[in-house]
């Protein structure tokens, strides 16, 4: 599995699980980024509540989370969350339809929860874009959006009349991340060069230690050597039709789990290559050991001397 | 009785193929196998016997194999040459013959009492004078094909190092030291050494045996700062089996000992030790101990080796400190003024009669006196032998491009075999006009007594004579030669060390030892020799067998003669 | 590549003569062994290093004495990839030196990684298969950091062609 998927599984299993039986529930997990999830049925069993808590929610509603929400599941939003949660949603047991493929859109919907709330400034992005293109006054780009979703790191977006840039600064922890990092984000400024069907692909930059100059102003901004800058420059065509701007949203949210979690891969197989290695190594010292050999002597007419 | 005069036998898959017994008068007689050992003891028969055509008596006896069984004296009544397979021999025989045999075993222990290097032997002298020394009747067995009699005997004794070794003067017994805090001797029992006692009394490794040959004692050193020397008693316990009792020698030194060496008249010993001096100890019969005193100047590091001079007085030392000396440990108490020789004219004690360096300096791992003294020998880790001449004088040094030796010991006057981290002992010649070496000891291509032999030969005829059917003598172990002989005649490319180049150097140049074959070395030893001993004396008193040990637990007797590339002949009448 | 087979024959011959060890009991403690290499104190017991060199990234030292030997490998590292694994990897194996007996817990300072080997591991190891194992070794230890390096950049272009492929 090279790619990350944008739904929650747990959410979607038990949903599914709970419109086929309707039971009660209370179970608390976890998606990347920190995000809380709680799925229960507070009030009886034929209510279930699904809730959020996303760290970056505050800037979030800022650039229209709750309309992106709204339009998404409807009435089912509750108005007030539940307490130490941003969002709940709450899905009636009557209200479901029945199995088939109007139930399943409806789980995957619920799944994405997490992802629909954060394509909220990607799309507020999109649209300033489309905007500045067809304005033609000025060459101002739109505002810098900032989305603080982890401790330490962040995204930032920002709109121009032909682009919309989105960069992300990550922190790798060791040494090791960081080099492994660099292997791996040179590929990915290196790949539409390289590879001709990388054409279409986004441009992206990489720099460690000194933020692109889209941020540079940017307030409370860590230099040191731990933090690099991933910029990736989308063009309109990866927002044109709505279909590809769903899937780029889905996808550039992602981008840092990405990165992160193949970076561990690669550190997990670079290690058990390493053990493998020094296991022959081990082989080929033991061949220096000197064996015990058992001399047995026979006699001209084939008898076995005995030791006396 | 007849008179044998020779014996021929067809090869057959069998290993003891019919024989046909050929008679002074022009009869023979065929009986259907012949086997033969060589030490005592069978049940009976005679000439008569064999020439029963039933056979009836010869089969019951093998059917009743009782090899240990002594047999009673008897007179020699025939000899004669006989041939088996490979092996060309003779027999004596009396009112017995013997059966059970091992063959190959017994033609590689090569029971030749004196057979020495003398090639040539009137058989029926030999025979007789032969069966007239020993009391109890053998079989002999002289091989025709000398390669066979000389041929290395080798016994995995330990799967330890075995860091010292010294026969009990018959060589029936060895003190060993198996790299432990004990000393083990082993006694020769058929084709075997097995453990009869152990010398336990040290608290750290034992680095050194000597055993006196005329008054058979035993001293032995340790890395435990001692020394003991040991006696055979009657045990107290069961009055008929004799023990060993140690008897601390309290040397006084604050370090390990390193070796050990009884003088010439075993009167006194040397001790070589850490502490940067030699104990030389002797017996004071008022205190009823071993009194040491130390030899300390101009030492300034461990001292690894020593060597008497033959006038029980004069002792030569090597040390980690790169120097060779030869050190005067008169003692007035237990020596005579020795007359002035090639060393100087005066001994008092702590005399240095001469320090000798080698050319780039190392450790001195090794020194002997040549059997007259006035030559003394010494290796360095520099991989060369040097050999000092006082009386000449000259110090002749011969650069090796092999790893160093760690040992060596005198064979003649003119001659010395040294080994080392070579795992091979080679044999060296000279005077004082200059020193070479011959050759190796070991010959890697020859077949090996520990194992069981192929049919390889080819069928000798009655009278064939002469040695060198199979490969010659004392070829050196050359890495690359062996490499293109292992892929020729056993289809394995087999990649030695280093690509040593085919001229370079008497040894192939190569820094492997020898060559190397799918992880074996293709010498005997398979580690480094730690100790070569003279083993056995010809009639003209030089060394004819030396006995070394090694790190790889083995002990190998080698035939000086071997490296000599001579082809013996047995004389035929 | 064309130094490489000198350089390593260089080091082979060089390391079996320093092989030549005996048992040498300390003349600085009484009642100790000790590998003199280690302990240094007695001058004599120790002969002149020797550094091999196939380059200045490239190198071997090599310390003898008359009871042990210490080799020193400086292996060649192009970029911080390459350190990287490299560091891993040694520290790998000097995690286990007890299983490798013949290797030191820590390298020599300015070396990546240290091997010790005594008159004790010459009695009980063979030691023309020791030479075998330490040249192997180091032809190896290069082989596998160059192999993991190429792998990864081929996993990275993978990556990140798996995941622009997407945006198309």
């Amino acid at each position: 599995m090279i790619l990350l998927e944008s739904h929650n599984v747990v959410i979607q299993n038990t949903l599914a699980e709970k419109f086929n039986k309707p039971g009660s529930i209370d179970v608390v997990f976890v998606d990347f980024d920190g995000v809380r999830f709680r799925l229960s049925t507070p009030t009886s069993k034929e209510i279930i509540v699904l809730s959020m808590n996303i760290r970056c929610w505050d800037e979030l509603a800022k650039y229209g989370v709750t309309d992106v929400l709204q339009r998404e599941y409807g009435s089912r939003v509750m108005p007030q969350p539940e307490a130490d949660y941003h969002v709940s949603l709450e899905y009636a047991i009557d209200s479901i339809p029945p199995p088939g493929e109007e139930r399943d859109a409806l789980i995957k919907a619920a799944s994405l929860l997490k992802r629909n709330a954060l394509a909220a400034p990607f799309e507020n992005a999109f649209a300033t874009q489309k905007t500045l293109e067809s304005s033609e006054t000025s060459d101002l780009p739109g505002q810098l959006m900032e989305i603080h979703y982890r401790d330490e790191e962040a995204i930032y977006i920002q709109a121009a009349n032909d682009r919309v840039t989105v960069v992300f600064s990550t922190i790798f922890k060791d040494e090791t991340d960081r080099t492994f990092g660099k292997v791996f984000l040179q590929e990915f400024v290196d790949a539409r060069r390289q590879n001709t069907a990388m054409q279409h692909a986004p441009q992206v930059l990489y720099s460690s230690r000194d933020p692109p100059l889209e941020i540079r102003n940017v307030a409370g901004l860590k230099r040191s050597d731990d933090v690099g800058y991933v910029t990736f420059v989308l063009f309109p065509q990866h927002f044109s039709n709505p279909e590809r701007m769903q899937s780029t949203i889905s996808h550039i949210q992602l981008f840092r789990d990405y990165l992160h979690y193949h970076i561990k891969c690669s550190k997990a197989y670079m290690h058990s290559r390493m053990r493998a290695r020094v296991a022959e190594f081990l082989k080929v010292l033991n061949r220096a050991k000197m064996e015990n050999k058992e001399v047995e002597r026979k006699t001209v007419t084939g008898r076995t001397l005995v030791q006396r | 009785m007849k008179r044998i005069v020779s014996i021929s036998s067809e090869e057959d898959d069998s290993h003891a193929p019919p024989a046909t017994i050929h008679f002074a008068d022009n009869t023979s007689l065929t009986i259907p196998f012949v086997v033969y050992s060589p030490y005592t003891e069978v049940p009976e028969a005679t000439l008569e016997l064999l020439s029963d055509p039933s056979l009836s008596a010869i089969k019951e006896s093998l059917n009743n194999p009782n090899p240990m069984t002594s047999v009673p004296m008897g007179e020699i009544t025939a000899t004669g040459l006989f041939q088996k397979a490979n092996v060309d021999g003779v027999y004596a025989c009396g009112n017995a013959s013997l059966f059970m045999s091992t063959v190959v075993m017994a033609m590689n222990q090569g029971q030749m009492a004196g057979a020495g290097a003398d090639h040539e032997i009137a058989i029926e002298d030999y025979a007789a004078g032969i069966a007239a020394a020993t009391a109890t009747y053998r079989l002999l067995i002289l091989c025709n094909n000398f390669r066979k009699m000389s041929s290395p005997e080798a016994y995995t004794i330990a799967q330890v190092p075995l860091v010292a070794h010294s026969f009990s003067p018959d060589r029936s017994a060895i003190a060993l030291s198996t790299n432990t805090n004990e000393a083990q001797i082993y006694a020769r029992q058929g084709y075997d050494w097995q453990p009869v006692s152990t010398l336990a009394g040290h608290d750290k490794l034992v680095t050194s045996i000597d055993w006196a040959p005329t008054t058979d004692r035993i001293v032995t050193c340790g890395q435990d700062r001692n020394a003991y020397v040991w006696t055979k008693e009657a045990d107290p316990s069961s009055p008929s089996q004799l023990i060993w009792k140690p008897t601390l020698v309290v040397l006084k030194i604050n370090r390990a000992a390193t070796q050990v060496r009884w003088s010439p008249l075993e009167n006194k010993f040397a001790v070589a030790s850490g502490a940067r001096s030699i104990c030389v100890c002797s017996f004071d019969e008022e205190m009823n101990w071993w009194a040491s005193k130390q030899l300390k100047k101009p030492i300034r590091s461990t001292v690894l080796c020593v060597d008497w001079h033959p006038n029980n007085v004069l002792l030569a030392a090597g040390s980690a400190d790169a120097k060779a000396r030869v050190f005067s440990t008169f003692l007035k108490e237990v020596d005579k003024k020795p007359p002035a020789n090639v060393w100087g004219d005066k001994f008092p004690w702590n005399t240095v009669c001469g320090e000798y360096s080698s050319h780039a300096g190392g450790w001195v791992h090794s020194v002997g006196f040549s059997p007259s003294g006035d030559a003394m020998a010494f290796t360095s880790h520099d991989s060369t032998i040097t050999i000092v001449y006082p009386s000449g004088p000259a110090v002749i040094t011969i650069k090796g491009t092999t790893l160093p030796y760690v040992t060596l010991t005198w064979t003649a006057e003119d001659a010395l075999i040294a080994a080392g981290h070579d795992c091979q002992p080679v044999l060296f010649s000279g005077t004082a006009s200059g020193w070479k070496a011959i050759g190796s000891l070991d010959d890697a291509n020859g077949p090996r007594s520990s194992s069981l032999p192929s049919s390889v030969s080819s069928p000798r005829t009655a009278g064939a004579v002469g040695g060198g059917g199979g490969p010659p003598v004392g070829r050196l172990n050359n890495a690359a030669f062996n490499r293109f002989k292992d892929a020729d005649s056993r289809g394995q490319s087999s990649i030695p060390g280093t690509p040593s180049s085919p001229g370079g150097g008497l040894f192939g140049g190569s820094a492997t030892p020898g060559g190397v074959t799918g992880g074996e070395l293709m010498t005997l030893h398979q580690n480094t020799i730690t100790s070569i001993r003279p083993y056995e004396w010809g009639p003209n008193g030089n060394v004819t067998k030396v006995s070394t040990t090694g790190v790889d637990g083995k002990l190998v007797i080698w035939s000086v003669s071997a490296a000599a590339g001579l082809a013996p002949k047995i004389f035929v009448r | 590549m064309s130094s490489l087979r000198p350089y390593l024959v260089a080091v082979r011959s060089t390391l079996t003569a320093a092989m030549a060890l005996e048992n040498f009991a300390s003349q600085v403690v009484e009642r100790h062994n000790k590998p003199e290499v280690e302990a240094g104190t007695s001058i004599e017991a120790l002969l002149n290093p020797l550094v091999i060199s196939r380059n200045e990234k490239e190198q071997v030292l090599i310390e003898p004495s008359i009871n042990s030997v210490r080799m020193s490998i400086r292996i060649k590292q192009q970029d911080d990839i390459e350190r990287i694994l490299c560091h891993k990897f040694t520290r790998f194996m000097m995690m286990r030196a007890e299983n490798f007996v013949i290797l030191r817990r820590k390298p020599v300072t300015g070396y990546d990684i240290s091997f010790l080997i005594t008159n004790f591991h010459a009695e009980t190891m063979l030691k023309h298969k020791l030479v075998d194992f330490i040249i192997q070794f180091m032809e190896e230890v290069d082989k596998e950091i160059s192999e993991t390096r190429l792998s990864l950049n081929a996993r990275a272009r993978i990556v990140a062609e798996s995941y622009l492929a997407t945006f198309g």
